[in-house]
């Protein structure tokens, strides 16, 4: 084994600059036999889990350091130095990663500065390399002998002469020399991909980087023989890298955490008063008394989160729901945690154990001893208040969120590397929009049909560099809500860094990165559906005096499954989607255990494994429920023998693949991880062989690793769908039962779902319900319910917020100045609003109730400023006289400032036209027999081009009477492009395919139909 | 109060306005007539970011719009054809255009801000072309022969003819104001050249056409629609202003026969000079001054011979300018005597004040330009030239040579380049091309430098290894010094592996 230690060594962590995968390069320096490797990535340690995970694999020593920035902030021309820092223990590490804090707070996401004083006040147990000889004096003192001269060699030109200098200071300082290279690749051949790197770091092109670029190939990872041969005039300077590497006996898997405790009630410990909590909160899930199963399971629970010490992380967990039930916030668990009855006890989830079967182990287990993993779902316009409560909480250097890193995929690596390359950047932008509708990969196929040739040397580069590159980390972004909590400070653990959001910060882990070492992460999620559930509430107790909350809606209600099975759930969470709708009627759902199939059926990984069909029919009793191999009953009966939660998939590979729960472990990571890192593969072979040897048949065993695939594609566990199932049952419920309410939560819960609110106004008028234009006489900011003097029914009066170009100040000027209004100048003296706000409510009609047309009032709006409103208005005015608006002009004033219209459909003043040319309604359409001819006109509402669908793109038309299922093969989207993907008012010609309540139009044309409508503002929702 | 219209002639003067529409659009089209039946749109610049600024009619049944960005129109058409067209072709075609209707009237008005749009004024030239009929027919068939789609309509107000333009292509002849008045009228609002913005304002209230604009209360546009709604209206109400007639800037020229051949260079200047001498005149009046001669010289037996004479800056100075002349053609004996001169001046406009100003400073740049361009008018335009830095790895990709152009004055070392001063490589001197030195030979190591001397000592190796994106480069670099005192810059080329010398230690 050689005496050489590579110690300055960056990954692509150091992002944009290092060109190889961290494990990668630990990888090459197991094969060259060096005796460790360091990584010093710029700024950072990103990359550093990785790299110890692939080095525990492989028994290969790794050293933990990072090369810093260091310079004078109050100096941006001076130069900036860049100093190697190597952790010897695990102080030296927290110390490194404080420093990294401090660099990173001072300056912009993305950059780090650290101050040479602040290097010297963080030196304690880290070890320096100095590469340049200006630092070195101001180092000295504090390091002592702790620093070395860093001798960097590279061949290039000048490098004897910077050496010399560095030497020199070095001698003066008695500082010891140690040698090396910069290493920025694993293997000499990535000097290319590290020039386009540099390319594109710089947003030069490679003709114009200049020296920006290496000199050379030089910066590989070289073996301990070609190292000497470099440092033949001084051997002693690398054989200093190997007595540093020995000093540094730091490892990540040194790291110790304790969650963060909360303040105990004095003489309790954090099992006591986790168990006092949850009591409390049992006696008040079951008023009647706990029943005794779930006592038990209680008691069991208990013991092991005691015994695997988690009891602080249950107890943070209550305290961020307690936080948001007094502040009035929707939240729910979701996950593995639904499967704890301690949990639901302490409000965290509204899953009642008692009602659902489902295996604790899932959640916790003694055999993983791995954290609990709990997703709290919080009503989305509220998240960042909990967030921002977190950091206060807990404090900034307690809590920081976790990051996502954001890496190349086939699109942005083409638009770069072709941008290095200097390719037009227009032809860039065809050929990544192939990537991502006509070719997965990139290809040579894909190439030629860009229109690049396909065989020049830039494109042979352009191919080769993107396939290098996909993967690379491009920059760290923010997860959506996973937190970091730490008893210790967190910035000990791992640097902290700015996000780009404003008040948010960040550490340099992922959540990957996270769950390897073990550590805990509170995931604070987003849920438009609970701002819709919250909105319907407060509707409710307002207008109706009604009090409910998730957990004392009506269970089981018949009406509302019967409604589910019709389809007819626009708007309800989960089952919305057109292939959801269509689901439906086969599925027939009965109970709340058929809304958790219902909604972890339609989803990749059951669709990828054919358990679908088969799923169906052995529903409707038209196959019997078999197993493959008898010790799989236990596992799949509860879905009549068909797998289609993740839970079920491992326990397969448990039971009839052999796997060990270790194994089996390994596999739902991967499963979650293999788009990024494609190691499901390496399961392929194992699983198959493995089930086939068992006497599993290989088609199963085969369809089986197809599910899994799915499931990385979007991993859905039995769990996760008993949480989901919650909020769709209490969606439908509202809906079924309170339309009017639901309609109106749902309105101003947008953006969310599936349907634009043009769909939901419809959809709730077809439903009977009075959808009330914008008025300023009546209209709030959010959409409002108003009771009919005649009916006594509620009807939904749509808020200012649909006018398209009022923002907050409009909100707060219209609240201020609340009405009644007397008429137009009153409103405009009033509320002070300016001519633009005015024009754009005249043009959503908002004053029609003051007799006013909407180009009258548009001519109004248009006359001065407000005055003040103490003031009179103007005198009367000599007006012109406008032409008025025709009632399909209504409708089309209405789409294009507010998105929708409650005067009318846009095809119902169509319809006269449409009649004559014998076209049918939607209604009359999905009454036609299977098989039949059918021409139709309706207009797009939705477009969905499912990667599980083979080409096929799925379409919901819509006209006044409802909607109609479209499906257009891949052949016929080809004939028909433009309109396939353009048309707002399409017109097809197909045959009906109807199966029971479920119709279908098959297309096989598209046409664009000649008729007066004008597609301005109607919106049409676009899924791939 | 009653709507303002558009004023009737009292003494009907004729006016034409011809309308080239979507000009940028037809020159893209006429230069790629393959393109005809795709569809096609100007971007302003290649960006995928672009936004169009003209679809054709292809483009637009594809549902591309203007304003519209280029890469959301790319999924839109696949075989989208997408084009820049440069400010400076733009001007040629409407130069080429103006050209065209000068040969049709002796007054045409370019309208600055619509390429392609013309006023022409039509009085006069009936009987030219037995009728305006047939003028206005004769314009339009010569417009469509340059391939040119275009709207001629003679009438008698400005702004009607326009709008009747907008409105209909081909040619029409207005019988009387107030058939004028009526198509104008009719005219859809949105051909006019308002803004988007106004013609989306417009269209909101119903007004569709010119007529509607006009029947709004003028006091009360301005204040509701802003200062574009009220110039329009006064365009649209103003009646028929004078046009502004274009002149193309012709460059001057001036010849002379000699009555008999005469290769006397004296002579030849004191042509020159007089012809010079009633140009200038000339050149102040149109604001301008002179930027090069191009002498033309036939010469008895001899091939016509062409020359260029550039000043360093544009001048009136005659002196300035014979002396280049001088310096150009006393440096070789003509190929025979002259018999005709033809010189073509290449002006430019300049400020009337700069042209007055002849300061004398200490350090006199202009001086030093003129002294430039008197080297390269004596030794040709490529004759002084200085090397500029490029950031490279390789040796000869690190400067260029380029024109010197302008002389600046000299600037102070900063810090920084003192810096670099100390710590500057060894002065050597390139070989332009490297040489090659052949194979080293194995066994008598010293021979291989030949007069150079044995190598003693080497330094290195410096490794480049570049440019694989066009062609690799793979060179280790020494330093050889040679025991007769040379020290030699070679390298070693790792494709061919031959030995180079590019140069040598001074």
């Amino acid at each position: 084994m050689s005496d050489y230690v590579p110690l300055w060594v960056k990954s692509n962590f150091s992002f944009l600059e290092g060109a190889s995968h961290p494990q990668e390069l630990v990888e090459q320096a197991h094969q060259l036999a060096l005796p460790a490797i360091a990584l010093t990535d710029r700024d950072g340690v990103h990359g550093i889990v990785s790299a110890h995970a692939r080095a525990k694999e492989l028994g290969t020593r790794l050293l933990v350091g990072a090369e810093v920035t260091a310079g004078d902030p109050e100096r941006t021309e001076a130069p900036h130095h860049r100093l190697v820092l190597l952790a010897t223990n695990r102080r030296g590490y927290g110390n490194l990663c404080q420093l990294l804090s401090k660099a990173r707070q001072r300056c912009q996401k993305g950059d780090a500065l650290a101050t040479l004083g602040e290097v010297a006040g963080f030196a304690e147990d880290l070890i320096v390399l100095c590469p340049e000889p200006a630092p070195l004096r101001a180092l000295r003192e504090p390091f002592g002998e702790r620093l070395f001269a860093f001798a960097a060699r590279h061949l290039r030109a000048n490098e004897r002469h910077d050496e010399a200098a560095l030497r020199a200071e070095a001698r003066r300082l008695e500082v010891q020399v140690a040698g090396g290279n910069e290493v920025l690749y694993h293997h000499a051949e990535r000097q290319r991909l590290q020039d386009v790197l540099t390319c594109i770091r710089h947003g030069v092109t490679l003709d114009t980087a200049g020296t920006r670029l290496c000199a050379n190939a030089e910066h590989d990872l070289k073996t301990g023989f070609v190292m000497q041969r470099l440092f033949a005039d001084d051997p002693g300077a690398l054989m200093r890298t190997r007595a540093i590497a020995e000093r540094c006996t730091f490892s990540l898997g040194e790291l110790r955490y304790r969650y963060p405790l909360e303040k105990l009630p004095s003489g309790t410990t954090t099992s006591d008063w986790l168990r006092e909590l949850t009591m409390r909160g049992a006696a008040e899930r079951y008023p009647g008394g706990v029943p005794e199963a779930v006592a038990t399971q209680i008691h069991r629970e208990l013991l092991l989160i005691e015994e695997l010490d988690y009891g602080g992380y249950f107890l943070t967990m209550h305290e961020i729901v307690r936080f948001c039930r007094a502040h009035d916030i929707l939240c729910q668990g979701r996950g593995s945690a639904a499967n704890s009855a301690v949990c639901y006890c302490l409000g965290v989830t509204a899953v009642d154990p008692s009602r659902i079967d489902l295996l604790f182990e899932r959640f916790l287990s003694r055999e993983r001893a791995e954290p609990p993993d709990i997703d709290l779902d919080i009503e989305h316009e509220r998240r960042e208040e909990v967030i921002q409560w977190v950091y206060e909480r807990y404090g900034r250097r307690h809590a920081a969120m976790v990051a996502n890193v954001i890496r190349y995929r086939a699109r942005s690596a083409v638009r770069d590397v072709g941008k290095a390359l200097g390719l037009s950047a227009t032809t860039l932008d065809r050929m990544s929009k192939l990537l991502g509708s006509r070719f997965a990969t990139m290809d040579h196929g894909a190439l030629v049909h860009a229109g690049f040739d396909g065989v020049s040397r830039v494109h042979e580069h352009l191919l080769e560099l993107v396939l290098q590159i996909e993967d690379f980390p491009r920059h760290l972004s923010i997860h959506p809500g996973g937190f970091l909590l730490g008893s210790e400070p967190v910035d000990t653990l791992v640097p902290i860094e700015p996000a780009t959001m404003p008040g948010r910060t960040v550490i340099q882990w992922d959540k990957y990165a996270v769950e390897e070492l073990g550590l805990f992460k509170v995931d604070l999620l987003g849920l438009g559906a609970l701002t819709h559930i919250h909105g319907c509430f407060d509707l409710l107790r307002e207008h109706e005096g009604k009090d409910l909350s998730m957990a004392t809606v009506p269970k089981e209600d018949a009406a509302t499954y019967e409604q589910i099975s019709r389809g007819d759930t626009v708007g309800v969470f989960q089952i919305e989607s057109r292939a959801q709708m269509s689901m439906l009627p086969r599925l027939q759902p009965r109970t709340f255990y058929d809304l958790v199939i219902e909604v972890a059926i339609v989803r990749p990984g059951p669709i990828q494994g054919d358990m679908v069909h088969p799923y169906l029919q052995r529903r409707a009793g038209e196959e019997q429920a078999e197993y493959p191999h008898p010790c799989l009953e236990q596992v799949l009966k509860k879905t009549l023998g068909v797998p289609i939660f993740q839970e079920q998939v491992m326990k397969i590979a448990v039971l009839a693949g052999g796997y060990t729960p270790g194994e089996a472990d390994q596999l739902r990571r991967d499963m979650a991880a293999w788009r990024s890192q494609g190691c499901i593969e390496r399961h392929r072979e194992k699983l198959i062989g493995r089930m086939v040897q068992n006497g599993i048949p290989a088609e199963f065993a085969e369809r089986v690793f197809s599910q899994i695939l799915g499931f990385g594609e979007y991993g859905f566990p039995e769990s996760h769908a008993a949480s989901f199932a919650l909020i769709t049952y209490v969606t439908a419920w509202l809906r079924r039962h309170h339309p009017a309410a639901f309609t109106c939560g749902l309105l101003n819960a947008q953006p969310m779902g599936f349907y634009s609110p043009a769909t939901i106004v419809d959809d709730g008028k077809r439903h009977g319900i009075a959808v009330r234009p914008i008025d300023v006489r009546y209209s709030r900011w959010p959409c409002t319910l108003e009771r009919d003097d005649e009916t006594g029914d509620l009807a939904v009066r749509m808020g200012c917020r649909y006018v398209k170009g009022l923002g907050v100040r409009e909100r707060d000027l219209l609240a201020a100045a609340r009405g009644p209004f007397v008429d137009f100048d009153d409103f405009v003296g009033r509320s002070r609003l300016g001519p633009p706000a005015l024009v754009k409510l005249a043009e959503a009609g908002a004053f029609e109730s003051f007799g006013l047309s909407r180009r009258d009032a548009l001519w109004a709006a248009r006359n001065a400023p407000p005055p003040p409103a103490s003031l009179p208005m103007s005198e009367p005015e000599d007006r012109p006289h406008f032409a008025p608006l025709t009632a399909a002009e209504h409708v089309q004033w209405d789409y294009r400032r507010s998105h929708h219209s409650t005067r009318g459909h846009p095809l119902r003043s169509l319809r006269p036209e449409l009649d004559r040319l014998g076209l049918p309604t939607a209604e009359a359409l999905n009454r036609f027999a299977d098989g039949r001819r059918a021409r139709y006109v309706g207009l797009v509402i939705c477009r969905q081009q499912p990667g599980t669908a083979s080409g096929v793109t799925f379409y919901t038309l819509e006209d006044e009477t409802g909607f109609v299922n479209l499906v257009v093969w891949r052949q016929v989207f080809e004939r028909f492009v433009v309109l396939a993907r353009t048309a707002v008012l399409l017109g097809v010609g197909g045959r009906i395919q109807s199966e029971g309540a479920v119709v279908h139009l098959v297309a096989d044309e598209l046409w664009a139909p000649e008729l007066a409508f004008a597609s301005e503002g109607t919106a049409t929702r676009s899924f791939h | 109060m009653a709507p303002p219209t558009m004023p009737p002639s009292a003494n009907p003067r004729r006016v034409a306005c011809v309308d080239v529409p979507a000009l940028p659009l037809q020159l893209v089209l006429r230069a790629h007539p393959d393109w005809q039946n795709d569809p096609v749109v100007l971007v302003e610049d290649d960006r995928p970011q672009a936004r169009i600024v003209w679809a054709n009619r292809h483009a637009r049944a594809a549902r591309i719009v203007r304003g519209q960005r280029c890469q959301d129109a790319e999924a839109l058409a696949s075989r989208l054809h997408t084009a820049v067209v440069p400010a400076a072709d733009l001007d040629r075609a409407s130069t080429e255009l103006l050209r065209l209707l000068l040969d049709y009237s002796p007054v045409v008005e370019p309208v600055r801000t619509e390429p392609g749009l013309f006023f022409v004024d039509a009085n006069g030239l009936h009987e030219l072309f037995s009728g305006l009929e047939a003028w206005a027919h004769a314009l339009h068939g010569a417009l469509g022969r340059r391939g040119f789609t275009a709207a001629v309509v003679v009438g008698f107000v400005r702004f009607a003819t326009f709008a009747i333009a907008r409105s209909r292509p081909g040619w029409r002849l207005l019988g009387s104001p107030d058939e004028e008045q009526e198509l104008a009228a009719k005219a859809p609002f949105a051909l006019l050249d308002g803004s988007p913005k106004l013609r989306e304002q417009m269209q909101a209230l119903g007004i569709r056409t010119l007529g509607d604009f006009l029947r709004l209360p003028a006091g009360e546009l301005g204040r509701r629609f802003g200062k574009e709604a009220k110039e329009l209206l006064l365009r649209a109400t103003a009646g028929s202003p004078p046009l502004t007639p274009a002149r193309l800037c012709e460059p001057l020229r001036f010849r002379h026969d000699f009555d008999i051949a005469d290769a006397d260079l004296e002579r030849f200047l004191a042509v020159l000079s007089d012809g010079l001498h009633d140009a200038v005149p000339k050149l102040m009046e149109r604001g301008e001054a002179i930027a090069a001669l191009c002498v033309t010289l036939q010469l008895e037996r001899a091939p016509v011979r062409h020359e260029r004479l550039a000043t360093a800056a544009p001048t009136l100075d005659l002196a300035q300018i014979l002396e280049l002349v001088r310096l150009r053609f006393a440096k070789e004996q003509l190929a025979g005597p002259i018999e005709h001169l033809a010189v073509e001046i290449d002006s430019v406009t300049v400020p009337r004040q700069q042209l007055a100003l002849l300061t004398v400073r200490r350090r006199d740049l202009a001086a030093g330009a003129r002294a430039l361009a008197r080297l390269e008018a004596a030794l040709g335009d490529a004759a002084v030239t200085r090397a500029r830095l490029v950031p490279s790895h390789l040796p000869e990709h690190s400067f260029v040579w380029e024109p010197t152009g302008t002389l600046a004055a000299p600037r102070a070392a900063t810090a920084t380049d003192r810096t670099a001063a100390t710590t500057l490589p060894l002065v050597r001197t390139f070989v332009r091309t490297p040489e090659p030195l052949g194979t080293m030979p194995a066994h008598e190591p010293e021979a291989w430098l030949g007069d150079y001397g044995a190598v003693q000592r080497a330094h290195g190796p410096f490794r480049t290894s570049n440019g694989w994106w066009r062609q690799r480069t793979e060179r280790d670099y020494f330093f050889l010094e040679t025991d007769r005192g040379a020290i030699l810059w070679v390298f070693h080329d790792r494709g061919s592996r031959r030995w180079y010398l590019h140069g040598r230690v001074d």
